[in-house]
């Protein structure tokens, strides 16, 4: 036996003594208000996890090695070029551009570039296809219903963005994606991010009957136990769904930087919190993580931001993070969230469908209730950290009025209420 | 729809019952405290996770009550967890071995490293529930407007993991021969 010398000297312990020593310890203290972490995730984090002999845990596919990218979102060529050179220089394995038109030089973006090269593509042309296919490296990315739930509109309109996405998707150089980060970046708690996104994949498998891969965009809050299980959970949803319905999909996960968790006062903590979302990644076993994008860095001073991000990444990845896979909080956690997703994705599936949900208004709902019960409690703010710096790009949502089709989810801060209001205090006063 | 799952098995002995408070741990989840002034005098230090050196840190604290131990190791691995967990448990064996009447307690203090990743050491010492994080006077108000970002996790929270299983295994068999065996 591996464990003699532990077996000798210990008498096993049940559950029921711990209870009795924690209630002693808590003089009179109550154990649920005490010990138990309730989440706006609707998940209470017990303070030790105890297994027995009916314990089941989920069953995924690994990663066999998470890979790292950089995040370039510049419009001008010539530039993106070079800061993707740069990139590979610090060793990242892969590059991730956002492209908003199609008139871009693809030739120009991808020269000199021999790694996997990612476009996620702001629109849906059938031309750009022909300045891609000379580059063997190069994947497309296409969402249309990513597209309408973040700005509010189609491209063009649901009939023919439906075309032009199947049209698309007949050449094996363009993919499909689902991305979470939109419902994350917005306020979305765990299980609502991952049934909406289990609602996209069966309105996209719907319509698009031949789709072999989906590829998820996730992002992170801080919590690192609920976070890693919802990676866990997320495999498990899309890995069930496909076997439920007999259809073999692969999937991969690229992991961007949040907005959800960027803090304006001080900005000098965003490095640190992204460095929890990395060692997410690699702990839960993402496919890619990204380096933080250009426009997440607010003042002048912080634009070093960008480049030190990307050795902050390379850093991470070349340490022994270890995977929590089989760690029995992540196991339990990951259950009775994948558990809570179902629920929602149910209710969505009685409702017509995402697509009819987000027309209504109900998802979009949905996520601003759970915005503002996290924003409200959200009390960390210290004045003393209030600074005027020059400033490079506006940190919070700009307010539009509303000519869309529907209402688009848009990306916010946890700290915004607490943050906004002094922003404009200083910088408006300057106007 | 249903979630595909299978047994969950560990060969880990926290399987057969060994409560997380039986081997050394808090009986509830502490947070960590940051020191910016250690006595280095007054301190034990292990400085690698090879398995001599940990047998001869537990040699030399064998007589001291309370004893305090600086890790100056690399933090972010499944080694660290497995060896504060180590000790622990042989502290404990030690005690009982020994007939200690009172149980001894180690305190555990970790340094941050230099190169960006102290966030993530602060998340494995709380995974290892490290007593305090040693680090300088300029340092302490950034790490104190991390923590709120990083919930204490619970007691023993890695386990059930079979990489931590097997390195816990492997440090425990081995240090134990060490410091048993004669």
């Amino acid at each position: 036996m591996k464990n003699d010398i532990v077996q000798k000297f210990f008498q096993p312990t049940p559950l029921k003594a711990w209870k009795q020593k924690v209630q002693y310890l808590l003089l009179g203290e109550d154990f649920e208000k005490t010990l138990v972490r309730k989440t706006s995730d609707q998940i209470n984090v017990l303070p030790y996890y105890y297994s027995d002999k009916t314990q089941e845990k989920i069953s995924v596919d690994q990663a066999d090695h998470t890979k790292t990218a950089v995040y370039i979102d510049e419009t001008n060529e010539y530039e993106a070029n070079k800061k993707a050179i740069e990139a590979l220089k610090l060793g990242v394995d892969k590059v991730f551009f956002s492209l908003h038109h199609p008139l871009v030089n693809v030739d120009r973006l991808v020269e000199n570039i021999y790694c996997p090269i990612y476009l996620q593509c702001f629109f849906l042309d059938v031309h750009f296809l022909k300045k891609v296919e000379l580059h063997k490296h190069v994947t497309i990315l296409i969402d249309p219903l990513g597209k309408i739930s973040r700005t509010g509109d189609w491209f063009t309109n649901e009939s023919l963005d439906v075309n032009s996405a199947k049209n698309l998707l007949k050449n094996k150089v363009v993919e499909c994606c689902v991305n979470l980060s939109v419902f994350q970046n917005a306020g979305a708690n765990i299980p609502q991010q991952l049934a909406y996104s289990l609602s996209q994949l069966a309105w996209y498998m719907s319509r698009f009957p031949s789709i072999n891969k989906i590829n998820y965009i996730v992002s992170h809050n801080t919590d690192v136990l609920l976070e890693v299980a919802k990676v866990k959970s997320l495999k498990a949803l899309h890995e069930s769904f496909c076997a439920e319905n007999k259809i073999d999909i692969a999937y991969s996960l690229i992991q961007q930087k949040s907005s959800l968790n960027l803090r304006v006062f001080p900005s000098r903590i965003n490095l640190s919190l992204e460095s929890i979302e990395h060692l997410i990644g690699f702990s839960s076993g993402v496919d890619t993580i990204c380096s933080m994008p250009n426009h997440f860095s607010f003042f002048e001073e912080d634009a070093h931001y960008t480049k030190q991000s990307i050795e902050l990444l390379t850093n991470t990845s070349s340490q022994k993070i270890p995977s929590h896979d089989g760690v029995l909080a992540v196991e339990k956690i990951a259950l009775q969230l994948s558990e809570k997703s179902l629920s929602i994705f149910n209710e969505i599936s009685k409702g017509g469908g995402y697509l009819k949900q987000l027309l209504k208004g109900t998802i979009q709902h949905k996520i601003q209730e759970n915005y503002q019960s996290i924003a409200a409690n959200y009390n960390e703010l210290n004045e003393t950290e209030v600074e005027h710096k020059l400033v490079k790009t506006y940190p919070f949502s700009k307010f539009q009025k509303n000519f869309t089709l529907v209402k688009p989810i848009t990306p916010k801060k946890q700290s915004e209420l607490l943050e906004q209001p002094i922003w404009e205090k200083i910088y408006n006063s300057e106007k | 729809m249903k979630i595909k799952t299978k047994p969950f098995i560990s060969e880990d002995f926290s399987q057969a019952s060994f409560a997380p408070y039986t081997r050394g741990y808090n009986a509830i989840p502490k947070s960590i405290s940051f020191e910016t002034n250690i006595d280095l005098d007054a301190i034990y230090i292990l400085r690698s996770y090879t398995t001599e050196e940990i047998a001869a840190l537990l040699k030399e604290t064998a007589s001291i009550n309370n004893p305090n131990i600086l890790l100056a190791v690399p933090i972010t691995e499944i080694n660290f967890i497995a060896v504060v967990r180590s000790i622990r448990t042989l502290f404990a064996v030690m005690d009982a071995k020994n007939e200690v009447p009172t149980k001894r307690e180690a305190r555990f203090t970790i340094q941050l490293s230099e190169n960006g990743l102290a966030t993530q050491e602060i998340y494995f010492a709380q995974l290892a529930q490290i007593d305090t994080v040693w680090c300088t006077n300029e340092s302490v108000p950034k790490l104190k407007l991390i923590l709120p970002h990083l919930p204490t996790p619970p007691i023993d929270a890695f386990y059930g993991s079979l990489l931590l299983t097997e390195r816990t295994n492997h440090f425990m068999k081995n240090v134990s021969q060490k410091l048993f065996d004669n």
